[in-house]
């Protein structure tokens, strides 16, 4: 059912509690961390109701997770520093209760899944921190079964926290968070590292613990469509200040306060902002696609041929594949078949977007590309050439690879160092290698980097270090694996700018994601794997357009495009912009065609 | 965007900062992770062992950083556990799990010990008698129950008297000189004979009850003589190239310095 | 890896408490380190392999142990045999050897030399220790659940702080072994030809991949920490344990038939010298 059977019932968002009991006040608090000039957080100032669900949006660098840590007390008891007014969660002021104590009333979530998860066990991850506060065993026994039956993970209780898939793992920490049954649940941008069904597995779950059990939550996250259909409330940071606050409705109304501080509206929103400016529709902007589909019954779409229109693909279909795979499989020793009998042409000039849920496939299909893994069937043919007698460092000359983490595949001690280690690998002589790391660092805008260590750069400036070694190599195809995650809206358009302007270049530019929304602009095609073959391949347009049929492959389509199959008829093109769509959209009483 | 920099409204908190959780000085965290670097290490061979088969591990050119980076305490600690962790996922892998453990955790406190400041100046005595009761208990054994010629045995166990006389003289004070320098050379200096010591006074520590349970005849001395010194050097050198990098990146990130780290 | 998610065979001895797994660990330690009898050392490793068997562990682990162990025991034998004769002389109270090949006296270096009965027999009880000494602690680990040893040692008064690291420690090895492996593949894919450098190099490559692994599980290791805090963790030892062991009478028995068993090896071998190296026997 995934992340529209979530939406459909989430029609009504309403108190658990009814009373005015405030669980939490932030009163004019403001932070500076220690050897800082600058205050995290600046006289920060709200109250929050038992059971409400409060979303927190804001661009990198705005506070969002000092003010998760402000909550248990971290901030300011791990760090030090200089902390202004009172945080009071559930009568206990932050400062001076100690955050084990503190750790009672509220339990947090993290962004990142393997640093929070630290028993080896999923069992013993939930009775962790029940053992720290000293609860009796046939209590935490009782709670351990609560929490997981809560989280669905019953019956996964020996598991190794490694073992279990990116969704499980969360909800993991999630079962770890809620076992002291706290009040406050916290949560630190849960599902940025998720695929769609990941993330719709935690957040039913969160959706759960709120009307259920009445759990207070914050949650911050970069998906403003997920905060506006979910939150109660929604609180806006900018530069550590609360620059607004208030429904969904309230907050996302506010569009230039939004684009300044560099974040987007729901795109069901931006559709319908689109046609209120036109004078074509009056009242409240629908923020969730159920709404906008409602707000649309009787509406159509004009006649139009959107298929000569961008993103179409590039290059004439006639050309040689520069990667063929034909009728590949792979086996994993454990007995996984990964890839069964696929099939894919990539040609030279192509934009594309390889897409599909976990498991799917698509990793190993990379790793067979590259030749780190042998398929036992099929061939692989790149640049017309068997690739299983090419060594996988060869072949790296012709298809470049830059990895989810970053952090895996830097090896040196500096930015300008890690351009050259490539460069050195094809033989050039040190004169050469100098006269090319600059340029390199200049393409990605690192430019003023090049002495720095790349571990001391932040996390985006790290994949672009890794981006600029990669394309040392000058490889023909460049292939990025999720190359948005855990970025903000700026910073996952910055990276993939860059993998527009290499594609304007020539480069042939093959992107796995699951955000989907992102690609319209950029990806010529897209290509769906499902249990490990190729289950739709066209044009970005003509598989966009599918749209909730493309749940099934465990994937989110753009809201735009589920709006524009709302009013859409057999046959007729469909847009995937929201501005696309708001210019083909025809009210129930207009008479044009 | 302009900057919304503002006066602070609310009252100014006194603040009590709990610092981390530490063991004797060194974050809980960088020892977690620390083992299970050695763990992890463990399991990926580096080079062949050229006396007796196999190989031996990267884990053992880490050892020693992991002293000079956390202390002798936190150090000895995190080097044990790790070598227990990885001698419990792969039995087969340590001689005897015991004296694996045992090594292990006296090249860390060794390296660790060496930096001693304060109260902990005179910790390298207790390294340096243990070191010189195995060394007379391995070269005892050797020439007295088995007859091995003195000079096969002064060959044989080079490395390990070597070690201990250079833990002993103030060899060890420039070593700690030398890693604590932002000089790259002198770091590498340090690290390249720091490791050859520290690992020597473990192999000693170990030595003596390998000898005692295997008892190596007189004529093996002479066999291993040019062997140990071989493979010692290759760890010396996989150590130096990993402790350069792994020092330098830490003090470049601005990485937390744990209280007793000599770098 | 597949230790993490291993499945602890059912067996008398997979039923026993942890506890009395290790006080028989070391008694069979310490047996096998003061003997020096061959035929008692390989009596022994008899009793440790069919352990092994009835603990059912796989068949197929035993057999990789014993072959990894294999080249090792073989140059323990022929080196003793070979060139053990004034300790082994020394052992048997300096009764003569028996010489089943000796090389001329007048060739070079080996001449006068050769291989001894006793010799061969000393180096047989030397590989048969060391294997012993090896196979007992699969005996022990591959029987018994993590969560049980972590509450043994918890139990035993060793101090929750080591045990959290030890349990933290099997958490995140795998992890960080990814990674490792993650990071010789990333230099393979920026054109790094690992297959085709010598040795040195290689070794090079491969201590490089120590310092970013480092590194990066450094940079993490804050978060580590502060997921810590926000799981009310903390050093002190006001907590509870949800996994607990409990002796059961025959832990009882069982322990007592160990420290019996080793009491009366001590006492055969101090007062008839039972265990000594003395030939055959």
């Amino acid at each position: 059912m995934g992340w529209f059977g979530l939406l459909k019932p989430f029609t009504k968002r309403c108190y658990l509690s009814e009373s005015d009991a405030t669980i939490i006040r932030f009163a004019k608090v403001s932070y500076q961390y220690p050897h800082s000039e600058r205050f995290a957080l600046q006289n920060v100032d709200f109250s929050i109701r038992q059971g409400e669900f409060i979303g927190v949006i804001g661009p990198t660098g705005a506070g969002k997770t000092t003010l998760c840590l402000a909550l248990n007390g971290i901030v300011p008891q791990f760090y030090g520093g200089r902390f202004f007014g009172h945080v009071t969660v559930a009568g206990q002021d932050s400062v001076e209760t100690p955050v084990r104590n503190l750790a009672r009333s509220v339990g947090e979530v993290f962004e990142d899944p393997e640093t929070q998860l630290i028993a080896t066990s999923v069992e013993n991850e939930v009775a962790f921190p029940l053992e720290n506060l000293g609860y009796a065993r046939e209590v935490i026994k009782e709670r351990v079964a609560w929490a997981l039956r809560a989280v669905g993970l019953l019956g996964l209780e020996k598991k190794h926290p490694g073992s279990l898939s990116g969704g499980q793992k969360q909800r993991l920490a999630i079962a770890a968070a809620i076992a002291v049954r706290p009040k406050v649940l916290v949560l630190d941008e849960p599902t940025s590292q998720l695929d769609s069904l990941g993330a719709c597995e935690v957040l039913e779950t969160l959706v759960a613990l709120n009307q259920n059990h009445g759990v207070t939550i914050l949650m911050v996250s970069h998906s403003v469509e997920r905060i506006a259909a979910l939150a109660s409330r929604v609180f806006l940071l900018l530069d550590g200040n609360l620059v607004t606050q208030g429904t969904p409705r309230e907050v996302f109304g506010q569009s230039d306060l939004l684009a300044r501080a560099g974040l987007r509206l729901p795109e069901t929103m931006e559709v319908f902002r689109h046609l209120a400016l036109r004078g074509q529709f009056a009242g409240p902007l629908p923020i969730t696609v159920f709404e906008g589909q409602a707000a649309l019954r009787n509406w159509r779409l004009k006649q139009s041929d959107l298929s000569s229109q961008p993103p179409a693909t590039g290059h004439s279909d006639n050309s040689e594949p520069w990667i063929d795979l034909h009728q590949v499989s792979f086996r994993y020793p454990d007995g996984t078949q990964a890839l069964k009998g696929l099939d894919l042409q990539v040609r030279q000039g192509d934009y594309l977007l390889l897409a599909g849920q976990n498991g799917a496939g698509k990793t190993t299909l990379v790793k067979v590309l590259l030749n780190l893994v042998r398929a036992q069937a099929g061939k692989v043919m790149v640049a017309g050439e068997d690739i299983r007698s090419v060594p996988v460092s060869t072949l790296a000359r012709k298809i470049g690879y830059v990895g989810q983490n970053p952090d895996t595949q830097i090896f040196t001690a500096s930015v300008g160092e890690e351009v050259a280690f490539a460069l050195r690998t094809l033989g050039m002589d040190k004169s050469e290698i100098e006269q090319r790391v600059k340029p390199g660092l200049e393409e990605v805008g690192l430019g003023e980097l090049i002495d720095r260590h790349p571990f001391s750069l932040p996390k985006g400036d790290r994949a672009r270090v890794v981006i600029a070694a990669v394309l040392a190599l000058q490889p023909e195809v460049i292939v990025f694996d999720e190359p948005t995650i855990g970025q903000d809206y700026a910073g996952a358009r910055k990276i993939l700018d860059l993998t527009k302007k290499l594609h304007r270049s020539g480069k042939t530019v093959i992107v796995i994601t699951h955000h989907l929304y992102l690609m319209r602009e950029y990806a010529q095609r897209m290509v769906v794997l499902n249990d490990g073959a190729v289950a739709m391949d066209g044009s970005l347009r003509d598989v966009l357009a599918v749209g909730e049929s493309l749940g099934r492959f465990g994937l989110e389509p753009p809201e735009a495009v589920l709006l524009a199959e709302s009013v859409r008829r057999e046959g007729q093109s469909c847009p995937i912009l929201p501005g696309e769509l708001a210019n083909h959209l025809v009210p129930p009483d207009s008479r044009t065609a | 965007m302009e900057d919304r920099q503002q006066v602070p409204m609310g009252d100014e908190r006194k603040v009590v900062s709990t610092g981390g959780l530490a063991i004797d000085g060194a974050p809980l965290s960088y020892i977690v992770i620390l083992a299970a670097v050695v763990t992890a290490l463990a399991f990926i061979p580096f080079s062949v062992v050229i006396f007796a088969g196999g190989s031996f591990p990267l884990s053992q050119a880490v050892l020693s950083l992991i002293g000079w980076i956390l202390g002798p305490v936190a150090g000895a600690i995190a080097s044990a556990i790790g070598t227990l962790v990885g001698v419990i996922v792969a039995p087969h892998t340590a001689r005897v799990w015991i004296v694996s453990i045992y090594g292990a955790a006296m090249i860390s406190f060794a390296a660790g010990t060496m930096g001693g400041k304060g109260k902990r100046r005179g910790w390298w005595i207790l390294v340096a008698a243990i070191s010189l009761l195995s060394l007379a208990g391995y070269v005892g054994m050797a020439i007295l129950a088995n007859g091995a010629p003195v000079i096969s045995v002064a060959l044989g166990a080079f490395l390990d008297w070597s070690a201990v006389l250079l833990f002993i003289l103030p060899t060890r004070l420039l070593v700690v000189r030398w890693i604590g320098s932002q000089n790259v050379a002198k770091l590498a200096a340090g690290l390249f004979l720091g490791i050859w010591i520290t690992y020597g006074i473990g192999h000693v520590c170990q030595s003596v009850i390998y000898y005692w349970i295997q008892n190596w005849p007189a004529e093996v001395w002479l066999t291993i003589a040019p062997i140990i010194p071989v493979e010692m050097m290759v760890r010396c050198v996989a150590g130096t190239i990993i402790g350069t990098g792994v020092i330098t990146g830490m003090r470049k990130i601005g990485l937390v310095r744990p209280a007793e780290a000599v770098y | 890896m597949a230790f993490m998610d291993r499945t602890v065979q059912t067996s008398f001895i997979r039923d026993l408490d942890f506890r009395t797994k290790l006080v028989w660990m070391a008694a069979i330690m310490t047996i096998s380190l003061l003997w020096n009898a061959p035929l008692l050392q390989l009596g022994l490793f008899g009793i440790v392999l069919v352990l092994s068997l009835v603990a059912r562990i796989s068949g197929r682990y035993l057999t990789m142990v014993l072959g990894f162990m294999a080249p090792f025991t073989v140059f323990l034998i022929v080196m003793h045999g070979l060139f053990n004769t004034v300790q082994v002389q020394r052992l048997m109270g300096g009764a003569e050897l028996t010489w089943l090949l000796r090389f001329p006296a007048d060739w070079a270096v080996i001449g006068g030399r050769g291989a001894t009965l006793e010799g061969l027999l000393y180096g047989a009880n030397v590989a048969l220790k060391s294997v012993t000494l090896l196979l007992v602690l699969p005996l022990v680990v591959l029987t018994t659940d993590v969560d049980e040893m972590l509450a043994g040692l918890i139990q035993m008064r060793v101090p929750y702080v080591v045990a959290f690291i030890l349990s933290s420690t099997i958490r995140f090895f795998p992890l960080l072994f990814s990674e490792a492996q993650g990071i010789i593949d990333a230099q393979r894919l920026r054109g790094l030809a690992i297959e085709k450098m010598n040795f040195l190099k290689r070794a090079r490559i491969y201590a490089g991949t120590a310092v970013p692994l480092i590194l990066s599980a450094l940079m993490k290791s804050q978060q580590l920490e502060i997921a810590l805090y926000s799981k009310a963790f903390s050093i002190s030892p006001q907590r509870s344990n949800y996994h607990e062991i409990k002796f059961q009478p025959r832990d009882a028995i069982v322990i007592a038939w160990g420290v019996g068993t080793l009491a009366v090896v001590l006492y055969l071998y101090m007062q008839f010298g039972i265990g000594q190296f003395t030939g055959i026997w």
